[in-house]
């Protein structure tokens, strides 16, 4: 069903979240069962809604891993969260997720892929080091297409 | 939307075949409007990094559901085949007494032959799941030979005209967020020529000309296609296709079914160029039933081996190379380059060197 509260610019920013939990290769969770990744927004209701639908039609997809879409608030963990505004950096379930925020202006702390608009098109820049330190790993095709960043 | 599959499937007449699979092939990757969460979760990464952030885009493309490709390709031959050992062209060759006449050398002898097919094909989309097309074909052969027949030595035949055109529909069977998959089928119709002429050793004047001169089957024709494209982290695809042929033509033969089976991978070198690796096995048949035009009355009735219909088929086996560079948001251009690694013909045949394709493709 078509989202027309939704700009194309964002519709683009959540399909990279999706692409995001296909490159980037999150540490084996420690349980006998698969456990879904935990994607986590902080964003407006319609793009939570166009995020769900196309995470509903990516898990039923499958065989991969799950997909678990969250509100921040109401989330216990995450490993990926999506940000539209500032949120305390102190909040637990951030503790060791990988932060995707909006815009550079967002200004929020430790985030590891920042969206922004050259060109009339999305890119986004990846800082390497909070992904090391999250023990990450990124295919080398996402980062062909990434401005990549170091922590100053 | 999008789909993919890389597919450019030959035709006709016996070598160089082109088929309106061709037309999905080269449309694979060209791009239509999203809007739906269903439509942006097909994307691929470098498809979605392609996309502008402008509204109107999305009209703009999501307006026309037409489409456009101009398509060349060409193949060259040289060299002789029997099963996958190279014969050298005196042991093809039989230049009279006292030398033993065979079925498996002749007094005629092609060299180099060299086909070039420029292929316009228009497609129509009517909804995400269904599409149509149409393929008409122009094709350009030569062919030099060599004899020991007097003002005959070395001699090249050439003709040219419309081929076989295709139509064919598309349908996607499966769309998910990790694959798609289609099928196409088409049916081929017998508008390009089996009554070429020229001039040959075989008597003065025109007269009629082997079956790799020829410009059509003859036949209706039934080209078949499953494609796979995978959306995930890696970017290949694969193709199963078969050109299936029913019947005899007028000159009472009808080529051999063709099947193939292709992948493709597809690295990125930037957001709009892709180089791409891939092979293709490929097995055809003999020519079914002879056209009794080309026979001589002699001990040995064919003067060539590409007069003997079952001098043709085999299995290839090719690598290839390419790249696809969407040079606008409307506009995309592929070459591809494809050599043969192993060949087992029905020999003697003449040995396929390589094979060339460029296209253009065009979202009106």
């Amino acid at each position: 069903m078509e989202q027309p509260g939704l700009s194309k610019e964002n519709k683009i920013k959540a399909t990279y979240l999706l692409h995001f939990t296909k490159y980037i290769h999150w540490p084996a969770a420690q349980s006998l069962v698969p456990v879904p990744l935990r994607l986590c927004l902080d964003t407006t209701v319609v793009f939570y809604d166009f995020m769900a639908d196309i995470i509903t039609r990516y898990n039923a997809s499958g065989p991969h891993r799950l997909i678990q879409l969250e509100q921040v608030v109401n989330a216990a963990n995450c490993e990926l969260t999506y940000l539209q505004n500032q949120v305390q950096p102190s909040l637990s379930q951030l503790s060791h997720s990988l932060l995707v925020v909006e815009s550079e202006a967002v200004g929020q702390p430790h985030s590891g892929i920042t969206f922004y608009t050259l060109q009339r098109k999305i890119r986004f820049s990846i800082n390497i080091d909070v992904l090391a330190g999250l023990n990450l790993s990124v295919s080398s095709e996402l980062l062909k297409l990434a401005r990549i960043e170091h922590n100053a | 939307m999008f789909f993919s599959g890389e597919k450019m499937k030959l035709a006709c007449p016996t070598y160089l075949i082109i088929s309106a699979t061709s037309l999905y092939a080269v449309m694979s990757n060209i791009s239509y409007g999203q809007s739906t969460p269903s439509e942006f979760a097909k994307l691929s990464l470098v498809q979605l990094f392609e996309l502008s952030i402008d509204e109107t885009q999305v009209k703009q493309q999501s307006l026309s559901p037409w489409s456009f490709v101009y398509n060349v390709k060409r193949v060259e031959f040289d060299g002789y085949l029997d099963g996958d050992a190279s014969l050298s062209r005196d042991e093809v060759w039989w230049q009279g007494l006292p030398d033993v006449r065979t079925s498996k050398n002749f007094p005629i002898v092609p060299t180099v032959i060299t086909q070039q097919a420029q292929v316009i094909s228009i497609g129509y989309q009517f909804d995400p799941k269904w599409r149509v097309h149409v393929s008409i074909p122009y094709l350009s052969q030569s062919t030099d030979h060599i004899s020991g027949i007097p003002n005959y030595t070395n001699f090249t035949i050439n003709t040219s005209g419309l081929g076989d055109v295709e139509l064919s529909a598309s349908h996607q069977l499966v769309n998910s967020a990790e694959n798609i998959w289609w099928v196409t089928a088409g049916l081929s119709l017998p508008t390009g020529s089996i009554d070429e002429q020229g001039d040959t050793p075989r008597a003065a004047g025109d007269q009629h000309l082997p079956y790799t001169m020829q410009l059509g089957s003859g036949t209706y024709d039934f080209p078949l296609q499953f494609s796979y494209q995978s959306l995930g982290a890696h970017d290949f695809s694969l193709n199963m296709s078969a050109v299936i042929r029913a019947g005899k033509n007028d000159r009472n033969y009808r080529l051999g079914n063709n099947y193939s089976l292709a992948g493709r991978y597809n690295f990125t070198l930037s957001p709009s160029v892709r180089p791409f690796i891939g092979v293709e096995i490929m097995h055809s048949q003999a020519i079914h039933g002879r056209d009794e035009a080309l026979l001589v009355e002699a001990p040995f009735a064919y003067p060539a081996s590409i007069t003997d219909p079952r001098l043709y088929g085999g299995d290839k086996l090719y690598g290839k190379v390419g790249f696809t560079w969407e040079f606008t948001d409307y506009l995309m251009l592929t070459v591809e380059l494809a050599k043969p690694l192993y060949q087992n013909l029905n020999g003697p045949q003449p040995k396929e060197d390589y094979r060339s394709a460029l296209n253009i493709s065009h979202v009106i």
